[in-house]
């Protein structure tokens, strides 16, 4: 881990335990001997904020390390992937799961990788007809099939 | 000796062509579904068990349990080659296995895997054979003190999965403990975290949290850095581990059996303790630990061991008390009840020639497993040659179907879209995501043991160590811990010294 | 032209003379019974036991759909809001129906469903292992009386039918026993067996399978299989708990349809074959027709939200 890393993994660390603290405001806490069911909740999110503030105390002792890469987010493969499996939860109950599976793959022309349009549009179908037969057919599982 | 003449019966039983045929049939599709991340043996088991109406009480269990240790045999090949643990077990295969696969040694990986199972497969069988009614006490000898003892134990075991800091990954254990709260509460049947989203009141799904942790997230991972990502496929030398894997590997998978053949009969997650607690030990046993995570042979051979030894443990409660150990086992007993069999502990004379049966054909199962699986090692492997472009959409299908057939609902899905966007996010911040998921299955175990604890004793904490069990169990959690800080305080100390 | 239009108005008539007699001739695809369970749960396999003879009886295919999570409510509520065509039936125990409601916030009631009957029925049975020092009603009455809160019952969870049947047990005796929930039967069976607590109380066939002592029945009447135990009744409290498996159809649904499919359900349950995997599972079969039902199912109801708001279980 980095120091530039932990910078942000403190300020992570810190940021969810408050906000799991927020969400669980309504539970009754208790005692130790009596825990209520915000019990673990709280000393969880309470546990995770100090491990934010010490992480992020480590890094003010702690000598920065040059050429350390800032830390980044790689947003093409991250929407391009997201939304490749968001867009099969959104199509498969009104298309079935071939149509699904052969429009969700082709998306993978627009990752950056190299690749033919001939062989992806075979892996597809390919797919599309081996799911059906694999899952729906040998398996038996109650997919939709077709959108009719 | 009255073993012998047991087994003799139990193989008569097992080594009929019927029989013999419906362990095939288990194995192969346990292989296949444990290959399929997202479709477990117990999604699947639970599908088969209307079939079973219509066969005979014996081929059925022999089928459903060959379906059962199939899948942990299967569940590690998705883990390894592109870190997709489909069961909670292949999460610590994953650490290092995947690592090897990156390092063009998935076949060695693979290997070691099918004969580290076996091993442990083959001597469980007997420990099951040897002692089932005497280890079968011991799942009585827990209560809830000893539960929360074992979970308390786990956790510290599952802070040393990670290889980066200590902080980190205890804070990453927590998270996973706050995830796995989230649905309703055991005790009073109000609910946490649930923001009156009906799917989420039962709890988010293991399966969902590792797929879009591990899987999807190592898919958005792979794609951002593939000008620096070395092709596993132009590199893969051997598939068969040379002397020096072995001499690494035999002695893990020995510590493993051992671990997985003890742990594998408490109810509750032992089975998985077992395979973690198998990897910390690993680790802590290794001349040089900062292996660990950078593809050791020992953290594959030695967490498959303890798994598969464990998983095949698990019938021994099952069988000889009738209390089932897991939701598999669980299953198990209502396939025997569909055929009127209770089991409990007058089955092992009431139904002999089940008992034994089915002990038999664990062994045979075991060997067709590995026949079955040795040469697929190759298949596998040929898998990671296909252009990354055309491998991971495939990937992604799979993983939306298998979490989509959980409960068949898209709400999964897009729970699963939305944990491979934080474990990314974890990655660019340096927290690894094992340590989390194990907090998320033992956090929600032990706060039910640990409030169970307390009712019982009307909140008098010295129950935990007045009780022998769990004092001795809290005494190594102890003594895990100290080992544990004391390398981190020398090292902070030889650090400070040095400036 | 004209003859387009006669042909068109000849097709229209086709479709709905095709439409029209459909709905005399109900059943005329394949039906789908809601499981709000996973498959090889206890209600599943009640449904897929019934499944094949119900099928026969109907003329058509029967598909068993799992929608399990959030305690059955959210298959009960897919079966709540399908349409009320016969189509869609839902299996279902007792507790999506007349607990849950009283529990938690849902789109559905009771009232949402109409009755079509009651498949199979079983009285809970108050079990204890054999060194119990509690080994009739009266002996445990007198230990919770000297020692309030002391006795620990164990429930497979609060709401569920385990836990009602503490609850009434502790209102009709006046008395307070501790209780442990657990997440599921072969959790708090593992726990009686270990000592981990002193009571619990489910299906009758744990006691055979686990050699268990069986205090006293829930039910009507004495079982069968043993004899010698008394019904709660029997000791002077009126606690009647039971667990029971029926079929409802969405409200609204055409009466002839209603008729028919209990018509169905009722030639199902005299079948051979179910009566064999019913018996072998250990699932008495107790059909009651949608009127003598709707009864029963009514009043459990009320009983029910009785005892859940007594207990302070209620929806907040």
């Amino acid at each position: 881990m980095g120091a530039r890393q932990q910078h942000w993994a403190g300020f992570f660390f810190i940021a969810f335990g408050a906000l799991a603290i927020w969400a669980g405001r309504g539970l009754t806490v208790g005692t130790a001997s009596d825990m209520g069911i915000g019990y673990a909740p709280r000393a969880l999110a309470i546990g995770c904020v100090g491990v934010g503030v010490i992480l992020l105390l480590q890094t003010l002792f702690s000598a920065p390390v040059d050429g350390e890469p800032r830390v980044s987010l790689a947003w093409r493969p991250l929407v391009l992937v997201t939304a490749m499996v968001l867009g099969f939860g959104v199509l498969l109950p009104r298309l079935g799961l071939p149509l699904t599976i052969a429009l969700m793959i082709p998306l993978a022309a627009l990752s950056g990788e190299s690749f033919r349009w001939p062989t992806m549009a075979a892996i597809a179908a390919g797919m599309a007809l081996l799911c059906t037969l694999l899952f729906s057919t040998a398996l038996k599982l109650q997919i939709p099939i077709w959108p009719f | 000796m009255d073993l012998f003449s047991n087994l003799a019966l139990g193989f008569g039983v097992a080594l009929t062509l019927k029989n013999l045929f419906y362990c095939f049939i288990g194995a192969l599709f346990g292989t296949l579904i444990g290959v399929l991340p997202g479709i477990g043996p117990l999604a699947t088991i639970a599908m088969l068990l209307p079939i079973t109406f219509h066969l005979e009480p014996t081929g059925a269990l022999i089928m459903l349990a060959g379906i059962f240790y199939g899948a942990q045999y299967g569940g590690s090949t998705t883990a390894i080659l592109v870190n997709l643990p489909g069961e909670s077990s292949s999460v610590v295969t994953a650490l290092d296995g995947y690592q090897m696969a990156r390092q063009g040694r998935a076949g060695v990986a693979l290997a070691t895997a099918a004969l580290a199972s076996f091993f442990a497969g083959c001597v469980a069988t007997i420990v099951i054979a040897v002692a089932a009614p005497a280890l079968s006490r011991m799942a009585l000898l827990f209560g809830p003190p000893e539960f929360t003892a074992l979970m308390l134990m786990g956790l510290v075991a599952a802070v040393v999965l990670a290889t980066g800091s200590i902080v980190a990954s205890i804070g990453m254990v927590m998270i996973g403990m706050l995830l796995g709260l989230i649905g309703t509460d055991l005790t009073t049947g109000e609910q946490r975290f649930t923001f009156d989203v009906r799917e989420i009141f039962d709890g988010i799904d293991f399966v969902v949290v590792a797929m879009g942790l591990f899987g999807v997230s190592e898919i958005i991972s792979n794609l951002a850095d593939r000008h620096t990502r070395e092709l596993p496929a132009t590199k893969i030398t051997r598939l068969l581990p040379t002397k020096q894997d072995f001499l690494q590997a035999a002695p893990a998978t020995i510590r493993g059996t051992l671990l997985g053949s003890i742990l594998g009969v408490l109810p509750g997650g032992g089975a998985l303790v077992s395979s973690f607690a198998s990897y910390s030990l690993e680790k802590r046993l290794a001349t040089d630990p900062s292996r660990f995570g950078k593809g050791a042979i020992e953290g594959v051979a030695g967490p498959e061991a303890a798994n598969n030894a464990g998983a095949q443990a698990s019938f021994i409660p099952m069988l000889a008390l009738g209390i089932p150990p897991n939701a598999v086992m669980a299953l198990m007993i209502a396939a025997m009840t569909i055929h009127g069999i209770t089991p409990g502990p007058k089955f092992l004379t009431d139904q002999p020639t089940l008992f034994w049966g089915m002990i038999a054909s664990m062994w045979i199962g075991n060997l067709i497993l590995v026949v079955l699986n040795l040469p697929l090692v190759g298949l596998w492997v040929k898998l990671l040659k296909i252009p990354y472009a055309y491998l991971f959409p495939m990937i992604l299908v799979f993983c939306c179907v298998g979490v989509y057939s959980i409960n068949y609902r898209v709400f999964d899905v897009f729970l699963m879209a939305g944990f491979g966007v934080f474990g990314y996010c974890l990655r660019r911040i340096g927290c690894e995501p094992a340590p989390l998921v194990l907090g998320f299955i033992l956090g929600p175990m032990l706060e039910e043991q640990f409030r169970r604890t307390l009712l019982l004793s009307d909140g008098d904490f010295l129950v935990f160590v007045t009780r022998p069990l769990s004092a001795t169990l809290i005494g190594v959690t102890v003594l895990l811990l100290v080992m544990m800080a004391l390398p981190t305080l020398r090292k902070g100390r030889e650090s400070a010294f040095r400036e | 032209m004209i003859k387009a239009w006669a042909i068109c108005g000849i097709a229209i008539a086709t479709a709905i003379s095709t439409i029209v007699p459909a709905a005399a001739v109900y059943p005329e695809r394949p039906i789908t019974t809601i499981v709000a369970w996973p498959a090889g749960g206890a209600t599943d396999l009640v449904a897929r036991g019934l499944q094949e003879a119900l099928g026969k009886s109907l003329g058509q295919q029967v598909i068993v759909k799992n929608v399990p999570g959030a305690a059955g409510t959210i298959g009960t509520s897919e079966a709540a809001a399908a349409t009320a065509d016969g189509y869609t039936i839902l299996i279902t125990p007792s507790g999506p129906t007349v607990a849950q409601p009283h529990r938690m916030k849902l789109t559905y009631d009771l009232s949402s469903f109409d009755p079509i009957c009651k498949l199979v029925e079983q009285p809970l049975v108050l079990m204890a292992t054999k060194s119990t020092k509690y080994k009739t009603i009266a002996d445990l009455i007198a230990a919770a009386k000297a020692a309030p809160g002391k006795i620990t019952y164990g429930t497979s969870g609060p709401g569920s039918i385990t836990h009602l049947a503490k609850l009434a047990l502790e209102k009709a005796a006046d008395i307070k026993l501790k209780h442990v929930p657990f997440k599921g039967s072969a959790d708090a069976v593992q726990a009686l067996l270990s000592d981990t607590v002193d009571l619990y109380s489910d299906q009758a066939n744990l006691v055979p399978q686990y050699d268990l002592l069986p205090i006293a029945i829930y039910g009507e009447t004495r079982s069968d299989n043993f004899k010698d135990t008394p019904t709660v009744r029997e000791t002077g409290f009126d606690v009647v708990m039971t667990n029971y498996n029926a079929i409802f159809v969405p409200a609204g649904t055409p009466d002839a349809v209603k008729t028919k499919l209990g018509q169905a359900c009722k030639a199902a349950l005299d079948d051979e074959k179910v009566k064999e995997i019913y018996g072998r599972q250990k699932y008495p079969i107790a059909y009651q027709d949608a009127a003598a039902f709707k009864t029963y199912v009514e009043a459990d109801y009320k009983r029910v939200k009785d005892l859940v708001e007594a207990a302070g279980l209620g929806k907040k």
